[in-house]
């Protein structure tokens, strides 16, 4: 009996190391990062910071603070994610074999994804909507009154939630109210497309020239980010 | 005598494809053919020659070409007590298959080839499978090719999904520029990042390498990113860099069991340096085996290129220099004097001038009336404009003028003088997939100007026909070669064209060339003139660059002029498929060669007498195998050589029959220690039926050889220490009772001590010893010093 119960808990440990081997899958890497930018591992509630390097499992959450941003890559297809401030995300990813199944969920912000040459599947949803393309790029904006904006800079994106299917354009914007209603689609203010910078400090530097104790003139540089102006 | 020299003759006949091979009287060169290569950007290629001879060996050259390619180019080999050795670059060639042979110079300015035949009728031929192209499945993530970032923005991370099974990502390497950065890895399955706090302001470079579980390199990629400053990216202005060689050395040989001590002692320095747009160098070679009475052994060159507007650039060469300007014209020949090059892509222009052959007096003695001929100072001058860039288009034309100086030596015979106008095409289509090349050429040749022309007057005197065009077309000749007898009247021409089709894995290559008997042209000697005809290739690669086939068939004849009373006709079958699997499999290659002449003269008619007949077909088969594997942590790999050769002709005394094995066993232990373990067989029979010259030669090696490194001696240095013997016994029947059976064994050794001590260079110490017993009994012993630095 004794047995069994220690070959029971040896097998649970065992699937526990699978499931987890399994579910440890590293899928993105961060290309840089600026401001204050939280990571949340999966399963984890104590956040670390993101700093560029950082490699990003399934299951992981991002959240980014005010003048804050951060750029990652998925590993399979460079599909590239720009996180803005003030944004908070989960990915769920998924792999198969040499592509991976990508989804975005957003709670809150904006977010700009990139897909060249797109592997797997790329989805963003959002709690109104799914948005999912095949190469393309477009803007996601999850507003904190609930309503959600896709404006699709090339190619074309499919949107769907609970009221059915829609197709948005290059330079088309579409605004979803809530989850069971079709979105509002119209042609895209070109001031209302988020700067891609903006948002972030612009990083700078400083230069001071001063003798050293030999008399050499010496330059220190320090290079700083500005305080977001937006 | 005579028949001893004819037996000795068919024996090398017999030997020439073979190991050892018998060249010039007292000379024997050992080469085993490398058949397949694999996995490698470097062929290395070693030859052995044995030189009792008493006339020294002054260079050894390797000529290669792909198969497919019209021309072989030229790579000088380097000198190791009785190895010349030269490593070609086979990692930035699309080519499956690789054609070579070897040029042996000696002092006394004889040349041989090897094989003897070389290259008109036979060359080496080995199955390259360089690292094939599974760079471009490596996914570049960041930073892109060329991006342009901050460098506190550098990220270095690039994925290979589609490479995971085949490599280990363990033993992932990663470069930044010349840096190792591996330490600093972060290694995922599938893809690996590399986040360096800042990266320096500039260009730099990424090389990412993936290797299987063996250690061998699987893929690899190279990309380039700028790093900006924070201030605005001004990417800064280069220092000069400079990089240089120099070595010393001296070797002492004791041949001929003594009878012959020969002393050679050289040194050498390579310089270059870079600044900005200007590429600067320069090269000095010197040996205690320059003299007066000899063509130079020393060598010393400079050189200067300043590039301008993206990629063009002007170059101007002084000293020892190697122009290539066409290839039927201007090639593979040593020049001193200049060699200028401007390359601006619309227009070009190279020009050189300079000469070929230094003038060495010869001599008269009175007292028996002998003459003994010098060599000529031959000048040699030459010009190519040419128009685009060679990338889809260029027309050139080339002008040549060469002619001996007359005043150069007192006691000569037969300067010659020549001048040789050619036009020459490049144009490539659709990405280089369509490419077409050719050159026409025509050439004026007096093949002796002693005694300068003859006056226009003077032939009018002889010739009473003579008229005033006569006298235009005179005075037109006479600006570019000397007029007299011995001028050839006809103009020789020479042309080439080749068409090259790279579509649906096929590289299909179809050239057709002809050489006039009369064609010469004094900046390309080595040309096989009287000779016309036509080379189809194709290389076909299958399975993912997996499998190569190469299919050739040549056909030239000569008799061009059809002045001569009977024609050769030469064909000439081959094909080689190669299996080089993508996972740990064994590694495969065959390959079949059929060359036949016939030059349909009957061998029992009269006219046999004046035209030795000529009907024979050489057939060689070739079976070549090689498998990695892991024996107790042991890296090996073992590779198996089988050939069959045979050559039916219509003399009893020159059909012969070869067939010829080896097996080898590379070790890579755990400790730094390599192994090599070879068996050789061989059995030759040459003229078997015939009762008088036939004979058999049975050969057998054994060879054990081994290095093992030694790391941090004493500081960060390292000791190599290598020693490779070989045992061979060698047994020659005869079928003439009155010729004796020899029986004799060929052992040789050779030992290597390396030390290298970064920043102060390397020391190496080489001995090396040839013993032969039994019925030929003599041995050689070589050592050698030498110093090397890189700089």
């Amino acid at each position: 009996m004794r047995f069994s119960l220690l070959f029971t808990y040896i097998l649970i440990l065992i699937l526990s190391l699978v499931f987890m081997a399994q579910a440890a899958d590293a899928v993105a890497v961060v290309l840089s990062s600026r401001g204050k930018v939280s990571l949340f591992r999966a399963k984890e509630t104590k956040a670390q910071d993101l700093r560029k390097g950082t490699v990003l499992y399934d299951g992981d959450k991002i959240k980014t603070a005010v003048a804050s941003l951060c750029n990652i890559k998925f590993t399979d297809d460079k599909s590239l994610l720009r996180i803005k401030e003030n944004s908070s995300c989960t990915i769920e990813a998924k792999k198969e074999k040499e592509l991976t199944n990508k989804n975005i969920i957003v709670e809150v912000g904006t977010f700009l994804a990139s897909l060249v040459q797109p592997k797997g599947k790329f989805t963003i949803t959002t709690p109104t909507s799914v948005a999912s393309v095949k190469g393309t790029k477009w803007w996601t904006i999850q507003m904190l009154d609930g309503r959600t904006i896709y404006i699709c800079l090339e190619g074309l994106v499919d949107l769907e939630n609970s009221a059915g299917k829609s197709l948005l354009k290059e330079g088309q914007t579409a605004t979803f109210n809530s989850a069971n209603q079709t979105p509002e689609i119209r042609l895209t203010n070109t001031d209302e497309i988020p700067s891609e910078e903006a948002g972030v400090g612009e990083l700078k530097s400083l230069e001071i020239e001063f003798k050293d104790a030999d008399g050499r003139i010496r330059k220190m540089i320090i290079d700083y980010q500005e305080e977001n102006q937006n | 005598m005579g028949r001893t020299i004819f037996i000795s003759s068919v024996i090398i006949f017999a030997m020439i494809l073979f190991i050892p091979a018998l060249a010039r009287d007292g000379v024997e060169i050992q080469y085993t053919p490398t058949k397949i290569l694999n996995q490698q950007y470097e062929f290395p290629v070693e030859i052995s020659i044995s030189n009792f001879s008493g006339i020294p060996v002054t260079e050894v050259q390797l000529w290669y070409r792909w198969s497919g390619e019209s021309r072989f180019k030229m790579h000088p080999m380097n000198n190791e007590g009785f190895n010349y050795f030269a490593s070609l670059n086979v990692g930035e060639s699309d080519g499956h298959l690789l054609e070579y042979y070897f040029t042996i110079a000696y002092m006394d300015n004889r040349n041989e080839s090897y094989p003897s035949d070389a290259p008109a009728n036979r060359v080496f031929r080995t199955a390259v499978q360089t690292l094939r192209n599974y760079g471009d499945q490596i996914v570049i993530i960041s930073p892109e090719q060329e991006e342009q970032l901050y460098g506190s923005d550098v990220v270095i991370s690039a994925s290979f999904g589609s490479l995971i099974s085949m490599i280990d990502v363990e033993k992932t390497k990663l470069y930044l520029n010349t840096w190792d950065v591996t330490p600093y890895l972060q290694k995922f399955g599938d893809f690996i990042t590399f986040a360096p706090h800042t990266v320096p302001m500039g260009r730099h470079k990424i090389r990412l390498e993936l290797y299987d579980r063996q250690g061998q390199l699987v893929a690899s990629r190279e990309w380039f990113f700028t790093s900006l400053s924070v201030r605005g990216g001004e990417i800064p202005r280069g220092e000069w860099a400079i990089s240089g060689r120099f070595f010393a050395e001296t070797r002492q040989e004791n041949l001929g069991a003594g009878n012959l001590d020969n002393s050679y002692n050289q040194s050498g320095l390579q310089l270059r340096a870079e600044y900005n747009n200007w590429d600067v160098g320069g090269r000095l070679y010197f040996s205690n085996q320059e003299k007066s009475n000899r063509q130079p052994v020393n060598r010393y060159s400079g050189y200067a290129r300043y590039t301008f507007m993206s990629d063009n650039y002007f170059s101007l060469e002084g000293g020892d220099t190697y122009p290539k300007l066409n290839p039927m014209i201007m090639q593979n020949i040593f020049l001193r004097g200049f060699y200028a090059r401007l390359y601006m892509k619309m227009f070009n222009l190279d020009f050189a001038t300079g000469t070929t052959n230094r003038g060495i007096d010869g001599s008269y003695n009175p007292a028996d009336s002998t003459t003994v001929y010098g060599t000529y100072r031959r000048k040699i001058t030459t010009v190519r404009p040419s128009f685009g860039s060679g990338e889809q288009f260029q027309l050139g034309f080339t002008y040549l003028k060469g002619k001996d100086d007359i005043n150069s030596i007192n006691y000569g015979i037969n300067p010659q003088e020549n001048a040789a106008f050619g036009s020459d095409l490049f144009l490539g289509f659709d990405q280089h997939r369509i490419i077409f090349e050719g050159n026409v050429n025509a050439s004026l040749y007096n093949r002796n100007i002693q005694g300068g022309s003859i006056p226009f007057d003077s032939l009018e005197n002889i010739f009473d026909s003579i008229s005033d065009s006569d006298q235009e077309f005179y005075d037109l000749v006479n600006k570019f070669v000397t007029v007299n007898q011995y001028l050839i009247l006809k103009p020789g021409m020479a042309y080439q064209g080749r068409l090259l089709l790279r579509y649906y894995k096929n590289n299909l290559s179809f050239i057709y060339e002809s050489v006039d008997e009369d064609y010469y042209s004094l900046g390309q000697p080595y040309l096989l003139r009287d000779n016309r005809g036509f080379h189809l290739v194709d290389n076909i690669a299958l399975l993912q660059n997996q499998v190569f086939v190469t299919l050739g068939y040549r056909q030239y004849h000569n008799n061009l002029q059809d002045i001569k009373s009977n024609t050769t006709n030469t064909t000439n079958f081959y094909g080689n498929i190669s299996y080089f699997p993508m996972h740990n499999l064994p590694e495969l290659s065959i390959g079949y060669n059929n060359y036949s002449r016939n030059n349909d003269v009957p061998a029992d008619s009269l006219e046999s007498i004046l035209n030795r007949p000529e009907d024979n077909q050489t057939t060689s088969i070739n079976f070549s195998a090689g498998y990695r594997f892991v024996l107790k942590s042991l890296q090996n790999r073992i590779g198996l050589d089988l050939m069959n050769y045979r050559r039916d002709d219509i003399f009893k005394y020159a059909q012969s029959t070869s067939d010829y094995l080896t097996v080898n066993l590379r070790t890579q232990y755990a400790i730094p220690l390599q192994t090599l373990l070879e068996v050789i067989l061989q059995k030759s029979e040459s003229g078997k039926d015939d009762p008088t010259l036939g004979s058999e030669l049975n050969f057998t090696t054994f060879g054990v050889g081994g290095n093992y490194k030694f790391t941090d001696v004493f500081t960060e240095d390292q000791l190599m220490l290598q020693a490779n013997l070989r045992f061979g016994s060698i047994t020659s029947k005869y079928n003439l009772t009155t010729l004796e059976d020899l029986e004799y064994n060929r052992s040789y050794y050779s030992f290597r001590a390396n030390y290298t001590l970064p920043k102060y260079g390397s020391f190496s110490v080489m001995a090396d010893m040839l013993n032969y017993s039994g019925d030929r009994s003599y041995g050689d012993f070589i050592y050698t010093l030498r110093y090397d630095i890189n700089f």
